[in-house]
């Protein structure tokens, strides 16, 4: 009769103890995977901002799990699983956190807050200057986001899962949380988890492939330019997004939240409304991106997270960013050759788009070799496009992708 | 099999939008830098060469 009313009373650890023994395992496990997010947040490890509330949400969701009135287990923050609309509604109610997933999480509503910050964060100038280089790169920086697909299928997942796990390749987490939403809705935590996961890995492992595959001598390359580009002016940085955005979204309606939310970023950037600006690109990207993590660590609890193809997918995400790691360096190649030795090959491991990460890693690769060479400029237009062309695979991904079944 | 071609060939897509792309981006790039009064500066070159000619013939004219 005691431990009966201690298991009622400490229901955290007699659901540790009742439960499965993998169940219990993979809670204990994750608790400790996120109080290790925490700690690898905060020493700048892994993004800061992103780490710390996924990990402590992921350490509290699975050390709170109670016993729920009809007897399973559960908690009272989210349940992403509910489909019935009268159910719904009297969980919105009821767990604190549901009216953020509902109405913010599952619609893609958080990617598209972020993207707006990315848009108002960005200058196109990079772009409009030397498009077709920036392209070019950015397209073979994707080759990890079609490679992985048939090594996804090979593994066991379908077509639909293969894609959207492939999306990791092109390094940008609402892009990936977006099309997993679309395609694979019952594996889009795990394959967001993963990206975000890995995304905050991709500072410190490219600079080891760009070193792999960039010999010092082509490392220090410092581009010179014959004709001096002309000067952009935010009348005609806002005039490009604007045309971009009507042109991407009539291409892609599938994909237009995402284009509409970058280039919104972009106009208000160039129209010169500062307090928007001030507001999107402070409380609202880092609102949202605090909210995201926050939720993607309540969202890892085990008995969402402990799905058979999580190990596949751990493997798949990190192929994918290798693969497009590779490919935007054999891209760089390819503009060194068109351009006749005129070109820094590290710059191609920029288009992979972890704006401005991505980046900066080259500039910082390159500066090693040879302080004077700035390859700043062309590095963020790869990195700019990088984010284009990823939307552009989503809107493909997602209208095709279905078809070919 | 099927997949990788599938595969290969969504990504000969992607390269041919973002092309596409780039060359809009190109081209308003162009369009926007371009010179805003190409005719004026050629009518006045135009003018000028008039003026030129009908200096050179007045000056023909004296010397004969």
């Amino acid at each position: 009769m005691k431990t009966d009313i201690l298991y009622k009373l400490f229901q955290g650890f007699s659901t540790l103890l009742l439960s499965d023994p993998l169940i219990s395992f993979t809670r204990v496990g994750l608790i400790l995977l996120g109080i290790l997010l925490v700690y690898l947040g905060r020493k700048g490890v892994l993004e800061t901002l992103l780490m710390i509330p996924m990990g402590l949400g992921m350490a509290t969701i699975n050390a709170r799990i109670m016993f729920m009135p009809d007897g399973t287990q559960g908690n009272l923050f989210v349940d992403p699983l509910v489909t019935d609309v009268n159910q719904l509604l009297n969980i919105l109610q009821i767990d604190f956190l549901q009216p953020i997933y509902t109405y913010m999480f599952s619609n893609g509503l958080i990617a598209c807050f972020i993207f707006m910050g990315i848009g108002a964060m960005i200058d196109i100038s990079y772009i409009l200057v030397r498009p077709f280089s920036s392209m070019v790169l950015a397209l073979f920086a994707e080759l990890g986001t079609f490679a992985t697909v048939p090594i996804a299928m090979a593994m066991g997942l379908t077509l639909n899962e293969s894609a959207s796990i492939a999306m990791v390749g092109g390094a940008d987490g609402p892009m990936v949380l977006y099309t997993s939403l679309s395609l694979a809705k019952h594996l889009f935590v795990p394959i967001t988890v993963v990206a975000y996961l890995y995304l905050g890995l991709t500072y410190g492992g490219y600079p080891y492939l760009i070193r792999l595959m960039v010999p010092k001598k082509y490392r220090g390359i410092k581009v010179e330019h014959t004709k001096p580009a002309k000067p952009v002016s935010p009348g005609m940085k806002l005039g490009a997004a604007v045309v971009l955005c009507v042109i991407l979204c009539s291409l892609f309606p599938v994909a237009s939240p995402l284009f509409f939310s970058l280039f919104i970023g972009v106009a208000i950037r160039e129209s010169g409304l500062t307090h928007v600006l001030n507001f999107i690109e402070g409380p609202l990207l880092y609102g949202s991106t605090f909210f995201l993590g926050m939720m993607l660590g309540i969202l890892c609890e085990a008995h969402l997270l402990l799905h058979p193809k999580i190990l596949i997918l751990l493997i798949l995400g990190i192929i994918a960013l290798l693969l497009s790691g590779i490919g935007g360096i054999i891209g760089g190649y390819v503009m060194f050759f068109i351009k006749r030795g005129n070109f820094n090959p590290a710059i191609g491991c920029a288009g992979v788009s972890c704006v401005p990460s991505t980046a900066k890693v080259v500039q910082k690769e390159v500066s090693k070799v040879n302080p004077n060479a700035i390859v700043l400029p062309e590095a963020l237009g790869a990195n700019i496009m990088g984010v284009i062309t990823t939307a552009i695979i989503a809107g493909l991904y997602i209208t095709l992708i279905p078809l070919l079944k | 099999m099927n997949v990788i071609y599938n595969i290969m060939l969504i990504y000969g897509m992607a390269f041919v939008i973002g092309l596409f792309v780039a060359g809009i981006i190109w081209l308003l790039y162009a369009t926007m830098t371009a010179d805003k009064f190409p005719r004026i500066i050629r009518r006045e070159s135009y003018s000028e060469m008039k003026r030129l000619r009908q200096k050179s013939k007045s000056t023909t004219a004296g010397s004969i």
